[in-house]
């Protein structure tokens, strides 16, 4: 580590902690969102199942902005353990992911019949977006997930 | 104050400065736009309002992660501790404003249907939970900013002798 480098890391030092909370905080809003915008509780219908991914694929992107915050301070502070868990968090939306493509795809056409004909075209294209965004959300967040598993490894 | 960055390393600092003076103008037009007309002596205003503007915690905190940056990286000690003075005072604002938040759900929930009862107390919930966590990460924010401008002023007054005498840093 240069002298340069040292020196900002024990100017930044004072506000690490901070960005920290900043990452929790922006994970707590949109997992709040979600579970506000979550109609009652019953997995069992497709229609729950399909409006619960849509909400979570819909606060993935700011999700990962939050761990991005976590990871890029803990690097720039040369923090292993949060860097850690933002990795475990990753993992944990990409699993979420996994789940909630599975639920478009399979749910979708199920809940495509309950759409009123003039709905329907509508429906059609927020499904494809939603699944496209899906798709393009899991392929960011794994690659996320194993370039920052890379230095670990290496040490 | 001592600069952490190369010349061309300075550039994208500056960008994320106007970036993040890009993003606070969009998201504060996007919410006065959603909260005109402006009445503040409505319960129901208020509380949609409040409502509104905790939906904007992540990109706010994101751009105040943003400016905090640029200004560290590029020696800006005056603008930290401005950064850290508005922190503070928005801090002491939300807490303000969770207290006049709280007497306004108590009003509105006996005007609540029954069936959109829990709902109504979900989002209420929602909304004071993440401002008194707001409340919480301004003051942090304020106290550290100042820290951190301290600091830089100290390696400052480190750094003029050693420039001088020619000393590697």
């Amino acid at each position: 580590m240069t002298a340069h480098q040292a020196e900002f890391q024990e100017i930044l030092q004072p506000v690490v902690p901070v960005a920290y909370f900043g990452g929790v905080l922006i994970l707590i809003d949109q997992l709040t969102q979600v579970l506000v915008g979550i109609a009652g509780f019953d997995p069992s219908q497709a229609i729950w199942r399909f409006q619960t991914s849509a909400l979570l694929v819909g606060r993935v992107s700011a999700m990962s902005l939050g761990l991005l915050l976590i990871l890029g301070v803990a690097q720039l502070a040369g923090q292993a353990r949060p860097a850690r868990l933002a990795q475990a968090g990753f993992a944990v939306v990409a699993v979420l992911l996994v789940f909630g493509l599975a639920s478009l795809w399979i749910d979708g056409p199920a809940v495509k019949q309950i759409a009123g004909p003039g709905e329907l075209r509508g429906f059609v294209l927020r499904w494809i977006r939603m699944l496209l965004v899906a798709v393009a959300a899991l392929i960011l967040v794994l690659g996320v997930w194993l370039q920052a598993r890379r230095p670990q490894r290496a040490s | 104050m001592s600069e952490a960055t190369s010349v061309p390393a300075r550039f994208v600092f500056w960008a994320l400065y106007a970036a993040a003076a890009l993003v606070i103008v969009d998201q504060l037009a996007e919410l006065a736009i959603g909260l005109y007309p402006f009445r503040t002596g409505e319960v129901h205003w208020r509380f949609g309002a409040f409502g509104l503007a905790t939906g904007r915690a992540t990109v706010l905190i994101l751009v105040d992660a943003l400016l905090l940056v640029a200004a560290l990286g590029l020696g800006h000690a005056g603008f930290v501790r401005v950064w850290s003075v508005i922190h503070l005072v928005l801090g002491l604002i939300f807490l303000g404003g969770v207290a006049i938040f709280s007497l306004d759900v108590l009003e509105i929930r006996r005007t609540v249907r029954p069936e959109g009862m829990e709902s109504f107390l979900l989002a209420a919930a929602r909304a004071a939970v993440m401002v008194l966590i707001s409340v919480v990460f301004c003051f942090w924010a304020g106290i550290a900013g100042w820290r951190s401008s301290r600091r830089s002023k100290q390696a400052d007054r480190r750094s003029g002798p050693v420039l001088i005498t020619g000393t590697e840093r």
